[in-house]
């Protein structure tokens, strides 16, 4: 019993208890893997390239028992959505894969039809390993392949070539994998706008269900961002990149990819359930190294450190480190700045439901200004952003945020 | 005629041209009277404030007693008066040497005369003391005696030849020295039994014992007890405490007529121990008061701040603190668009300036923001009204303004000959007249200039050391005020003019300064939703033009794997940024902007 009490997610379950229950009767699962082979020049997640077969083993247990951890002490709930990221999931041994859903299907109540997405990055991929995911339930695969052009891959520290991207999509696609996302990245050292429209295009004739471009952001403490310090590489203007960003909207668009969200598109009926997951505020259970988590209430965090994290599991605690209680006020708050990323924007009457506010009237002054400003418009059932809101979504964000 | 006692006092100062080892030697000549062991000696013992020390020069003047066994068999009191040694402090020296019967001048034998050895004579001079030249650092190896002793006897016109030759550093003829000062400072005189007549020289607060005055007793006697007259404030009050510095404060029975020393009267109010002031018997007052001094005037103005989250209470009493000690330092209450509530402090000069900053961040630990230093203009308006003006928005309308006057300093720069053509030309830049040049030596020049006090404060000592390799040496005196072709240039932010980055420049400087204002602003201000013109602008016309573009982007996109708190984090200081931008028209502009353009910074 004593468990509980260090556990956030019931300390706040138990004293505020049976409101939540409702709430809670679904949520998604993130699972950190955090090895790789090699490091991007832009990465900033916690990831390890290189790790030992050791380091890996302990891990991969480490993280079984705290699977186990959180099915003996969290609340039941049914699991809609399953994502697997890192680091380089596809990285490691696929047994590892097999194992670790077998782990989480004895612990939690997946549902049917679930979503159950990994990443992998090309060239980590071989036929064997492909019927190994799908042996585990995985139905969804998220490629890294930012660029297809080979010097760019280069010049940002991926291992891959396109040539080799292509071999892993053409494994997937005959191993019958029919929900692939390809992740890019534009804004990249050295890339004009007709580079970026090469990428697109080749990346629509392969007709993935899913396409993610990120705008490139230089993480302080990266190698990259020492490049552009140092000024060893160049990073394009705003308005190239501004230019790459609204040509890939129009342009995926025209092919039949959606923008759902400022940088994630799709094929009708192929939204990533799990990414709606965070967009819509709702709960969610991080399980791995530096995982976060919202549930009950609580945004919750393990830490950073493997072997902190190792130790904490081992002797049959949870690894958290971060908790932050949100109350009602920065819910709110974290419901419009995520729901606004979504280009369906807000459903106010769903917002004056849950938090028993009149949305138009507390925040009048503040729409007025942003639709005269031209960065959000009315919707059917709300407010949406409009594309300049989309480039200056932060100044939207901000205008919401509590003094 | 002086008395038995009189003639076996010495009354000096020591002054010298910055770095020409005034201090160094100041430490030999106590050590060499025996006050003080070898090892009671700190380095420098005069200056006793730390950033005295660091910075290798005297601000606050001292004085200590000394006591030497001549070679005549006599001992004598020697009281040595420690003198400031920076162009901005002539003031202070004009202080010291009236209690002064000698100064020692030292002049670096390697280096030669420089301006401030002129103005330091020229101040000496003025008091009628007696000079006793001395050549220092004598150990160098590049030392030229010979020729510094020449161009002594030419240049300042005073016989060098026998001057003592010294290296204060290694303690080499220090002896010499002392015998110099006993044989050449003629003792004071004026009378024992007069009434009391003592000029206050310099005064400090202390907690315990309220202002504590320096003083030289001119006639007279004074003693603990005896009831006392400020002669110019017309207070009195009855003496606590007299004594003499060793240099410690060290009290004794009574002063006369030719020491010099201290006096305590439990005055709890410093402005009623004005340094000048001349201290009587209450019951018996002397007749005529002594001359005094000119008040300090100050001539170089700017704004003092309290950085983000410093207290305004904080910065004004660390100001009110600071001018116990600095008559010379003057501040008001200012408030500011940009900076919010401050004080507007006058100071000598540039170097007062930089040091009165430095206390305030190392004797108080304050952060503070400083503006551009700035000058006060004397404006007459066609009512024939004549306004000072320092703060620009305060400029009447130009149809209201008859004329225009700025100060101007008549400067002396020596220089090394093959730099006189870059000096001539930064003058010229600066709007400076030649009156006339002369040659020290075969190798330098003298060039006295009449510039404008505003181009002086704006950068120019640090362009003389550039380009003459740190050879150029500058004095400085204030000159006159003299009629200006001056303008008002303000800066538009979106059409709308802000008031803090107005400023008053001569119109030939107006465009170049603008134009730097315009880029400066458009480097610091970012990117807003809408396209800003920043223009810099006479009147109604534009005389420079920079625009910064409308903001294109401002969005995370990455996801962060549900981290939704970085997200929010990166927000909130985005926020605080925010908050620290002031709202000017529809434009938010950051107190890095305000601080870009009033900062004293150039670069």
């Amino acid at each position: 019993m004593h468990r509980y009490e260090t556990n956030p997610a019931i300390e706040k379950y138990d004293t505020e208890g049976k409101s939540y229950i409702k709430e809670e009767n679904q949520i998604g699962i993130y699972v950190h893997i955090p090895f790789c082979h090699s490091k991007c020049s832009y990465c900033d997640f916690v990831s390890f390239p290189r790790a030992t077969e050791a380091t890996v083993n302990r891990y991969m247990n480490a993280l079984f028992s705290e699977i186990q951890y959180w099915k003996e002490n969290s609340p039941h709930a049914a699991v809609n959505s399953i994502f697997i990221g890192g680091g380089t999931p596809s990285s490691i041994s696929p047994e590892w894969i097999e194992k670790l859903m077998r782990h989480l299907s004895e612990s939690f109540s997946i549902a049917e039809d679930a979503e159950i997405s990994m990443e992998a990055n090309p060239g980590t991929l071989t036929p064997d390993s492909i019927e190994s995911y799908k042996r585990a339930g995985i139905n969804r695969i998220s490629l890294g392949l930012q660029s297809t052009q080979n010097e760019m891959l280069q010049t940002i520290g991926r291992m891959h070539s396109y040539e080799t991207f292509l071999g892993s999509y053409q494994w997937l696609r005959a191993a019958g994998i029919d929900n692939i996302n390809i992740d890019l990245i534009f804004g990249l050292p050295g890339q004009d706008l007709a580079d970026w429209k090469k990428t697109l295009n080749k990346v629509m004739d392969l007709s993935p269900e899913h396409i993610s471009a990120y705008a490139l952001k230089v993480e302080e403490g990266t190698p990259m961002a020492d490049w552009v310090t140092r000024g060893l590489v160049h990073l394009p203007d705003e308005d190239t990149e501004r230019e790459m960003y609204h040509f890939a909207i129009k342009h995926l668009a025209g092919a039949g990819y959606a923008q759902y969200e400022l940088s994630n598109f799709s094929r009708p009926g192929y939204l990533c359930r799990h990414n709606l997951i965070y967009w819509e505020n709702k709960p969610y259970l991080g399980i791995g190294l530096a995982a976060h988590s919202k549930r009950f209430g609580i945004r919750f965090a393990n830490t950073e450190d493997i072997n902190e994290y190792c130790m904490q599991i081992e002797q049959g605690k949870d690894a958290v480190v971060e908790r932050e209680p949100i109350d009602t006020d920065e819910d709110l708050f974290e419901t419009i700045m995520l729901g606004l990323r979504l280009n369906r924007g807000l459903n106010i009457k769903q917002i004056d439901r849950q938090y028993g506010i009149v949305f138009l009237e507390r925040y009048s002054d503040i729409l007025k200004k942003l639709e005269r400003e031209s960065l959000i418009v009315k919707t059917a059932d709300g407010i949406a952003l409009t594309d300049l809101g989309r480039d200056l979504s932060n100044r939207v964000f901000l205008s919401f945020m509590n003094d | 005629m002086s008395s038995e006692r009189q003639k076996y006092i010495r009354n000096f100062s020591i002054i010298a041209h910055i770095d020409h080892g005034k201090s160094t030697l100041a430490d030999r000549l106590i050590e060499k009277t025996g006050l003080l062991t070898q090892r009671e000696m700190k380095a420098q013992i005069l200056d006793n404030m730390e950033l005295e020390r660091e910075r290798g020069i005297t601000i606050k003047l001292q004085t200590t007693r000394l006591v030497y066994k001549a070679d005549d068999g006599h001992e004598y009191l020697l009281n040595l008066i420690d003198t400031p040694g920076h162009v901005d402090f002539t003031y202070e020296v004009s202080r010291s040497l009236a209690a002064c019967e000698g100064a020692v001048l030292v002049v670096d034998a390697t280096q030669g005369v420089e301006a401030q050895t002129l103005a330091n004579v020229h101040l000496a001079d003025e008091q009628g003391l007696t000079i006793v030249p001395v050549l220092n650092k004598i150990d160098l190896p590049s030392s030229r005696p010979q020729e510094v002793i020449e161009e002594i006897e030419d240049v300042i016109n005073i016989v060098a030849e026998d001057a003592p030759q010294v290296s204060a550093k290694e303690g080499i003829n220090i002896e010499a020295v002392l015998e110099k000062i006993v044989k050449d400072v003629p003792p004071p005189n004026g009378d024992e039994d007069a009434p009391l007549k003592a000029l206050i020289f310099d005064s400090y607060y202390d907690s315990y014992k309220g202002a504590v005055a320096y003083v030289r007793i001119m006639e007279g006697r004074i003693k603990k007890g005896d009831r006392i007259l400020m002669m110019a404030s017309g207070k009195k009050f009855e003496v606590t405490e007299v004594g003499i510095f060793i240099p410690g404060a060290c009290p004794m029975d009574g002063l006369s007529a030719g020491d010099v020393g201290y006096v305590t009267a439990s005055i709890k109010n410093v402005k009623d121990c004005r340094v000048g002031d001349t201290i009587t018997f209450a019951d018996r007052p002397t007749e005529t008061p002594l001359p005094g001094y000119k008040k300090a005037v100050p001539m170089v103005y700017c704004g003092i701040y309290p950085a983000e989250g410093e207290s305004y209470d904080e910065v004004r009493d660390a100001l009110e603190k600071l001018q116990l000690n600095d008559a010379a330092l003057s501040f008001e209450p200012e408030t500011s668009v940009a900076l919010g509530f401050g004080f507007r402090c006058g100071f000598l000069g540039l170097l007062h300036l930089e040091i009165i900053q430095q206390r305030i961040d190392r004797e108080f630990d304050l952060d503070i923001i400083a503006t551009a230093p700035s000058v006060i203009y004397r404006v007459t308006t066609v009512n024939d009204e004549v306004m000072m003006i320092q703060n620009p928005s305060n400029l009447p309308d130009p149809t209201e303004i008859k004329l225009m006057e700025e100060p101007i300093v008549r400067a002396n720069i020596i220089v090394p000959n093959e730099y006189v053509g870059n000096i001539m030309e930064l003058c010229q830049n600066r709007r400076g007249d030649m009156i006339h040049m002369d040659y020290l030596d075969p190798k330098r020049v003298v060039l006295h200039y009449d510039l404008p006090l505003n181009e002086v404060i704006y950068d120019f000592f640090d362009a003389l050391k550039s380009k003459t390799r740190g050879y150029g040496s500058l004095d400085y005196e204030m000159l006159e005020y003299r009629a200006s072709d001056l303008v008002k240039m303000d800066i538009l932010l979106n059409k709308e003019m802000v008031d803090a980055f107005s400023m008053i420049v001569h119109r030939s400087k107006a465009e170049s300064r603008g134009r730097q204002i315009c880029e400066r602003l458009k480097d610091v201000i970012p990117r807003q939703m809408f396209v800003i013109p920043i223009q810099a602008a006479i009147g109604s016309k534009v005389i420079a033009r920079e625009t910064i573009s409308a903001l294109r982007k401002d969005v995370l996109a990455k996801c962060y794997g549900g981290d939704i708190s970085r997200k929010k984090k990166l927000l909130e200081k985005q926020k605080e940024g925010k908050k620290r931008m002031r709202q000017m028209g529809n434009v938010e502009v950051p107190q890095q902007a305000f601080l870009s353009v009033l900062k004293f910074d150039e670069n």
